[in-house]
C-alpha cells in the first residue's frame, strides 16, 4: 500500500468517500422507506460527499501523476528513473533529481509543457503513454524503444536556466542567437551532457537505422538517419526519453 | 396512469442503481488513492467519473419522478381553482 500519511488532501477525499460509502451501503442493507429524511440523507451520500472525495481525489492524483516515482512505475521507465534515482550518475537527469525544490518531480519539471494548457496537454500526452504501455508488449524482443512524442523542447531548461541573463559562460555568449532560436539544444554535444542514459535497444535501432541508410544512399542517409534516432545525442536532440 | 406501488417500486430501483454506481465510483476513487499507479488513477479520473455522474444524474432522475404525482396534483389543482376562479368572474360580469 503506497498511501503517503502526510498527503492531507489524500485524507480528506478518503474520509469524504467513507462518510458517503457509509450511507450508502446502510441504505442498501436496511432498505428503509423514501421518506424526506432518507432522501435527505441519500442526497448526502450521492451528492456532496462523493463530489467532494472525486474533486479531492482528482486534485489528489493530479499531484500524485507529477512525482518521479509515478511515472518510475512503468517497467518502460526503469532505465531512466533508477538512472535519476542514482546519487552517483552525472546524467542530467540525475543531477535535477537531487535537487531538494523539485528533484521528487524531476520527470514532471522536464517534460511538461509550459503555457495556461500545459498541464492539461502534457496529461493527455500521457494518457497516451498509458495506452501504449498496456496494449503492446513492451518485452518483445522486436518492439521498438520507447521514444518521445516529439522532440524535446529545451524552454523548459530556459524556464529556471535563462540564457541572456547576466553573467553567462563564453559558449552561452557565442551561441545565444542560436539557443534562443532553439537551433541549439542544451543537451547538444560537447554542451551539457546527456540528459538519460542510452537505452541499449535504442542505440541498437539506431545503428541497425544508420547500416542500413549507409548501404541504402551513402554516407549523407547514415548522418541523418544517425541525427534522427535516439541513441547518440546530437544538436537540439534530447536523446532517448520516452 | 401507473400504480403508485409500481412507480415507488420503480423509483427504489433507481435510488439503488444510482447506490450501486456510486460505490463503485468511490472505489474506483479509493483505489487510485491508495495505490496511486497510472491504472487506478486512470480509471478513477475517467470510470470513476462517469459514474459519479450516472450515479448523481440517477438519483435525480428518481427524485423527479417521485415528485412527478405531487407536481401533477398540485398542476390539476391550480387550473381547477384557476377555471373556478374564470367561471365566478364571468358570472360577477354577466350578473
Amino acid at each position: 500500500m503506497d498511501l503517503e500519511p502526510g498527503h492531507i488532501l489524500t485524507f480528506i477525499a478518503l474520509a469524504a468517500a467513507a462518510g458517503a460509502a457509509l450511507i450508502l451501503v446502510a441504505f442498501l442493507i436496511r432498505r428503509p422507506a423514501l421518506t424526506r429524511t432518507t432522501k435527505l440523507w441519500l442526497f448526502a451520500g450521492l451528492g456532496p460527499l462523493p463530489i467532494t472525495a472525486a474533486m479531492i481525489g482528482n486534485v489528489a492524483n493530479f499531484e500524485v501523476t507529477k512525482e518521479r516515482t509515478f511515472c518510475a512505475r512503468c517497467h518502460t521507465m526503469d532505465l531512466y528513473a533508477n538512472d535519476a534515482a542514482d546519487p552517483k550518475s552525472g546524467t542530467l537527469a540525475a543531477i535535477h533529481s537531487k535537487n531538494p525544490m523539485f528533484g521528487g518531480q524531476s520527470c514532471y519539471v522536464c517534460h511538461a509543457d509550459y503555457g495556461l494548457f500545459g498541464m492539461p496537454i502534457t496529461k493527455l500526452g500521457g494518457m497516451r503513454h498509458v495506452w501504449y504501455y498496456y496494449t503492446q508488449d513492451w518485452e518483445a524482443p522486436d518492439h521498438e524503444p520507447p521514444r518521445m512524442l516529439k522532440p524535446y523542447n529545451h524552454e523548459a531548461c530556459k524556464a529556471c536556466h535563462p540564457p541572456d541573463r547576466a553573467n553567462q559562460p563564453l559558449e552561452h555568449k557565442v551561441h545565444r542567437e542560436a539557443i534562443l532560436k532553439n537551433e541549439v539544444g542544451c543537451t547538444a554535444a560537447g554542451c551539457h551532457g546527456r540528459p538519460h542514459p542510452v537505452n541499449p535497444k535504442a542505440a541498437r535501432a539506431a545503428a541497425a537505422e544508420a547500416a542500413i541508410a549507409a548501404m541504402a544512399g551513402g554516407a549523407n542517409s547514415a548522418t541523418r538517419a544517425t541525427s534522427a534516432s535516439a541513441a547518440p545525442a546530437p544538436a537540439g536532440a534530447d536523446g532517448g526519453a520516452p | 396512469m401507473s400504480h403508485p406501488h409500481l412507480v415507488l417500486g420503480s423509483i427504489e430501483k433507481r435510488v439503488r442503481w444510482a447506490c450501486y454506481l456510486a460505490l463503485a465510483a468511490l472505489a474506483l476513487i479509493v483505489w487510485s488513492l491508495v495505490q496511486p499507479a497510472p491504472l487506478p488513477v486512470v480509471g478513477a479520473m475517467s470510470v470513476g467519473q462517469l459514474f459519479g455522474t450516472m450515479s448523481l444524474g440517477l438519483f435525480i432522475y428518481a427524485i423527479l419522478a417521485d415528485l412527478g404525482p405531487s407536481l401533477t396534483r398540485l398542476r390539476a389543482k391550480a387550473a381547477q381553482t384557476a377555471a373556478e376562479n374564470t367561471a365566478a368572474e364571468d358570472e360577477r360580469k354577466s350578473g
